[in-house]
C-alpha cells in the first residue's frame, strides 16, 4: 500500500526537493506551507509520517508535533523534523515533544530516504 | 601413535562395534527413537574423540554422519535400507580411518568420496555445518570482510509513543549482515500494572556486519538518549559460524537471562578447553552406559521420607503461592512459577517412584489359592488380568489384606466341592479371577468366582437373625447382597478357620474406604460372585480445585472435575426435581449449602461444578471456585470415620484446613435418590 506522507515547511524548494524524492521513492506526499496550514491535512485521513520544519510562521513545528501528539488518530504516527547541526537544544525540545527523528539540513536524497526507512516501513 | 590415542583407538573400535549392532537393531526397528537417540550419541563421542586425539579424518567424517542422526532424530528424514546400508558402509570406512596412516590408499580414497558423496545427498546437499540454532542465524547480506559485535539493545518502555518502531532499527540492523538475536522480556511488569502501548522488550544481537561502530550507533541515532544501547567489538572472525559460539548458544537456549558478555567472551577464548571438558563428561557417560544399572532397589523407609518431605514441599509452595499472589512482584512471579513447575513435576516423579504393579502380590495371592483350595479338597484355578496395573505403594500394603479376604472367602464359601459342581453341570474345577484396570482416576481390581454365587434366603434369615434388617420391606436382589456388607455379618454355616474369624466382609468394606476406596458386590445363584474394589490412584497428593461454601474451604479433586458453569440463578428451573439441562444434557445437582446444612445463599450467579465418575454425571454448587491447588490429602481422625462425603483434610496456604469432598459419594447419593 502506498504511504502517505506530510510534508510542513515555509520554504516552496525544500518542499519541492522533499516532495520529488519521496514521490520518486513511492510516497504520496502531502504539503503544508506551516503548522497551521498542515492541519487541514490531519483530517482522518491516514498519515504514514510527518517530516516538518521547525522555524515556521503562523505555528511553529515544536508546536505543531504536539498538537499532534495530542490527536487520538495521530499520536503514534512517526515525526521527523528537518534541523541544522547547529541546533542541539532545539532537537532535545523536539524529541521532548514528541519527535521520532531528526533529518540534519542540508541533506542529499539517500540521506532523507535513509532517515525514513528508520522509522516507516 | 601415542599412548593416548592408542587409548582412543581402542575406545573408538568399541563405540564403532556398538555403533554396528545399534544399526542391526534398528534395521529391525526403524522407528525406535531411543537406539536412534544412542547412535546420534556414539556419533557424537567418535567425532569428539577423533577431533581431541588428532584423528580429524574420523572426527571430519562422522560429523557428517551424524548430522544424518540428527535429521533422523527430528523426524526430518526416515530410516531407510538405502540409509541403514550407507551408514554401515560407514562404518567399515571409519574402521579403515581409525588406522591413521598418513595417506589413504587409492582404493580407500575412492570409497571415502563415494560415501561422501552418498551421505552429502541424504543431508539434501547442504553443507553440515547448519547448526540447531541456524534458524534463529538470519543471513540478510553476505558479508565476508567484516567485524562481529555485541548489541545490547533496551529502549525506555515508552518509547512508542513517539512513533518509534524499535523493530526497524533492529531489522535494519540484522539486514546489514549475518546475526544472532535474542529478545527478552526481562521487565515485563505484571498484567494489571502493563501498559499496552509500552515496549517491554529488549534485544541481544550478535551481529557479523561490515558496518563499523559509528555506524551501528547511528542506527540507534534516533533513540539513543532514550534507551541504553551497548556496543561491544568481538573481533574480526565471523563468530556465528564458530562451533564454539554454537555451543554457547545450546548451552544458554533455556536461559531467559541475559548472555553474560563476559562468560561469553571467556568462553570463546578458552572454547578449546571446554570442548575437552564436555568430551571428557560424555565419555564419563558412555563408560557408564556400559555397565548400565536399571534398576536399584530402596529401602521403602527413604521412599516414605521422601513422599513426606514432597509433601512438606508441596504445602510450603502453596504458602509461598500465597505470598507471590499478594505481593505482585514480577521477579518473585517468575522464580514461584518456575519452583512451582519443578514441584509439580517432583511430586509427580516421587509419585510414580512410589508406584508398584499389583502383579508383586499375585505369588501370594496363588500361593492362596493352591494351599487353601488344597486344604479344603476343592480345585481351583486361579487367573489374573491386567495385574500390571501399578497402585501406589501404600495403596497395595492397604489392599492385600482385603483382598486376601476376599479370596477366602471366594474359596471357602464361593467354589462349591467337586461333586456339588459336577451335579449343577459346572465343570469339577473352580475358577477364581482376578483382574485389574484403570478407568479414569480410580483403579478398579475385579475379583469373581464361578461358584454358588450369595444365597439371598440365607442372607436375609441371618440379617433379619442378627437384627440389621427388619424384614419389613421387600428388598433387590442387590439390596440383599449388600447386606453381607454390614458390620457383624457372617453367613458361613460354620465358622473356619479362615474367612470366618468374626470379621466379615463389612472389615474389608471400611478398610477400603479408609483409602478413599470404593467397594461393590455383584453376585448371581449358581454362576458366582463378583466383587469390585475401586480405588483411587494416589493417596497422598491430589491436584484440586479450592471451593468456598459459606466461608468455609474446600477441595474437589481437579480430575473430576467436568465443567464449571457460572449460572443466572434463573436458569435452575425446576427447583424440585433438581435437574438442570447444561449442553442438552440432563444433570441432577445438589447444593453443598443443603447437604451442610447451611443457610441458604442468595445470589444472582450460581457457580456450579459438573463433576463425573464412571458415566454418570452430578453438578453441585458452590459459592465460589478460587482457583487450583495441589492438596496433601491427610485422613481425618477415627471419630469423624461416618463421614460420607469427606474423604479428607489439607492445609492450605495460609494455614488453615479445607475439606475434601469425596464427589464420587455425592453423585452416587445423587443418583440414586
Amino acid at each position: 500500500m502506498q504511504k502517505n506522507v506530510l510534508i510542513v515547511d515555509d520554504s516552496e524548494s525544500i518542499r519541492e526537493v522533499v516532495g520529488f524524492t519521496l514521490e520518486n521513492a513511492g510516497f504520496n506526499v502531502f504539503a503544508g506551507v506551516d503548522g497551521k496550514d498542515a492541519q487541514k491535512f490531519l483530517d482522518g485521513r491516514r498519515i504514514d509520517l510527518v517530516i516538518t520544519d521547525l522555524h515556521m510562521p503562523e505555528m511553529n513545528g515544536i508546536e505543531l508535533i504536539k498538537v499532534i501528539r495530542r490527536m487520538a488518530t495521530y499520536s503514534n504516527v512517526p515525526i521527523l523534523f528537518l534541523t541544522t547541526e547547529s541546533q542541539v537544544e532545539k532537537k532535545m525540545e523536539a524529541k521532548d515533544a514528541g519527535a521520532t527523528g531528526w533529518i540534519i539540513k542540508p541533506f542529499v536524497p539517500a540521506k532523507l530516504l535513509e532517515a525514513i526507512n528508520k522509522v516507516i516501513r | 601413535m601415542d599412548n593416548f590415542q592408542k587409548k582412543f583407538r581402542e575406545e573408538a573400535e568399541d563405540l564403532v562395534n556398538g555403533l554396528e549392532s545399534l544399526l542391526l537393531k534398528l534395521d529391525a526397528d526403524k522407528n525406535n527413537g531411543s537406539i536412534i537417540e544412542e547412535i546420534f550419541r556414539t556419533m557424537h563421542s567418535l567425532k569428539g574423540g577423533g577431533a581431541m586425539f588428532g584423528f580429524n579424518a574420523v572426527s571430519d567424517f562422522t560429523h557428517n554422519l551424524e548430522s544424518i542422526y540428527d535429521l533422523v532424530r527430528a523426524g526430518k528424514l526416515a530410516v531407510s535400507k538405502e540409509l541403514l546400508n550407507t551408514t554401515l558402509e560407514s562404518i567399515d570406512l571409519i574402521k579403515i580411518l581409525l588406522e591413521n596412516k598418513p595417506e589413504l590408499s587409492q582404493n580407500d580414497k575412492s570409497l571415502f568420496t563415494e560415501i561422501e558423496a552418498k551421505i552429502n545427498s541424504f543431508i539434501g546437499g547442504e553443507k553440515s555445518t547448519t547448526r540447531k540454532d541456524s534458524n534463529f542465524i538470519a543471513h540478510k547480506t553476505e558479508v565476508t570482510d567484516g567485524t562481529s559485535y555485541y548489541i545490547l539493545f533496551e529502549p525506555r518502555p515508552q518509547i512508542m509513543n513517539n512513533g518509534t518502531n524499535p523493530l526497524y532499527l533492529v531489522d535494519e540492523l540484522v539486514t546489514s549482515g549475518t546475526a544472532f538475536v535474542k529478545a527478552h522480556h526481562l521487565n515485563l511488569p505484571p498484567l494489571e500494572k502493563l501498559n499496552p502501548l509500552n515496549c517491554y522488550t529488549s534485544w541481544e544481537i550478535v551481529i557479523f556486519t561490515k558496518l563499523t561502530e559509528e555506524q551501528i550507533r547511528d542506527v540507534f541515532l534516533f533513540v539513543e538518549d532514550e534507551s541504553h544501547i551497548l556496543i561491544d567489538n568481538l573481533g574480526k572472525t565471523n563468530i556465528l559460524e564458530s562451533l564454539k559460539f554454537s555451543n554457547y548458544l545450546n548451552s544458554i537456549s533455556e536461559s531467559t537471562e541475559y548472555f553474560d558478555l563476559q562468560t561469553l567472551t571467556l568462553k570463546l577464548n578458552n572454547a578449546d578447553d571446554i570442548e575437552q571438558l564436555t568430551f571428557k563428561a560424555d565419555y564419563k557417560l558412555n563408560a557408564l552406559q556400559d555397565n548400565q544399572i536399571t534398576s536399584i532397589r530402596v529401602d521403602s523407609e527413604k521412599l516414605d521420607n521422601l513422599m513426606n518431605l514432597v509433601s512438606e514441599l508441596v504445602t510450603t509452595q502453596a504458602a509461598l503461592n500465597l505470598y507471590t499472589e499478594a505481593n505482585k512482584d514480577p521477579k518473585l512471579l517468575q522464580i514461584n512459577e518456575s519452583l512451582e513447575n519443578i514441584t509439580r513435576h517432583l511430586r509427580d516423579l516421587a509419585f510414580n517412584v512410589s508406584l508398584l504393579p499389583i502383579e508383586t502380590l499375585n505369588t501370594r495371592f496363588r500361593r492362596l489359592v493352591r494351599d487353601l483350595g488344597a486344604d479344603l479338597g476343592k480345585e481351583i484355578e486361579f487367573e489374573t488380568t491386567g495385574t500390571e496395573t501399578e497402585l501406589d505403594k501404600s495403596i497395595i500394603q492397604s489392599v492385600t489384606d482385603p483382598i486376601m479376604h476376599i479370596l477366602r472367602n471366594c474359596i471357602d464359601h464361593g467354589i462349591e466341592m467337586p461333586a456339588e459342581r459336577t451335579k449343577k453341570g459346572k465343570p469339577a474345577k473352580g475358577l477364581i479371577k482376578l483382574s485389574a484396570n484403570y478407568t479414569g482416576n480410580t483403579v478398579r481390581i475385579i475379583i469373581s468366582d464361578d461358584g454358588a454365587g450369595i444365597n439371598e434366603e440365607a442372607v436375609l434369615a441371618k440379617a433379619i437373625a442378627n437384627d440389621l434388617f427388619k424384614g419389613t420391606s421387600k428388598l433387590t436382589h442387590e439390596e440383599i447382597v449388600n447386606l453381607i456388607l454390614l458390620p457383624g455379618f457372617s453367613t458361613a454355616k460354620r465358622v473356619t478357620d479362615i474367612s470366618g474369624r468374626g470379621v466379615g466382609l463389612d472389615v474389608v468394606k471400611r478398610k477400603i474406604t479408609e483409602i478413599r476406596g470404593d467397594l461393590e458386590i455383584k453376585s448371581e445363584p449358581n454362576k458366582g460372585t463378583s466383587i469390585t474394589i475401586i480405588l483411587p490412584l494416589t493417596l497422598s497428593i491430589i491436584d484440586g480445585l479450592l471451593i468456598d461454601v459459606n466461608k468455609y474451604k474446600y477441595i474437589v479433586q481437579l480430575s473430576v472435575i467436568d465443567k464449571i458453569y457460572a449460572l443466572d440463578k434463573n436458569q435452575l428451573g425446576n427447583t424440585k426435581n433438581k435437574i438442570i439441562i447444561l449442553d442438552d444434557e440432563q444433570i441432577p445437582y445438589s447444593n453443598l449449602r443443603e447437604i451442610f446444612e447451611f443457610e441458604p445463599h442468595n445470589t444472582d450467579i450460581i457457580q456450579m461444578l459438573v463433576v463425573k465418575y464412571e458415566n454418570r454425571k452430578a453438578a453441585i454448587i458452590v459459592d465460589d471456585v478460587l482457583g487450583e491447588h495441589q492438596a496433601v490429602v491427610k485422613p481425618l481422625g477415627k471419630l469423624y470415620r461416618g463421614q460420607d462425603f469427606i474423604s479428607g483434610a489439607t492445609i492450605l496456604g495460609d494455614g488453615t484446613v479445607a475439606l475434601v469432598l469425596d464427589t464420587n459419594k455425592i453423585i452416587k447419593q445423587l443418583s440414586n435418590n
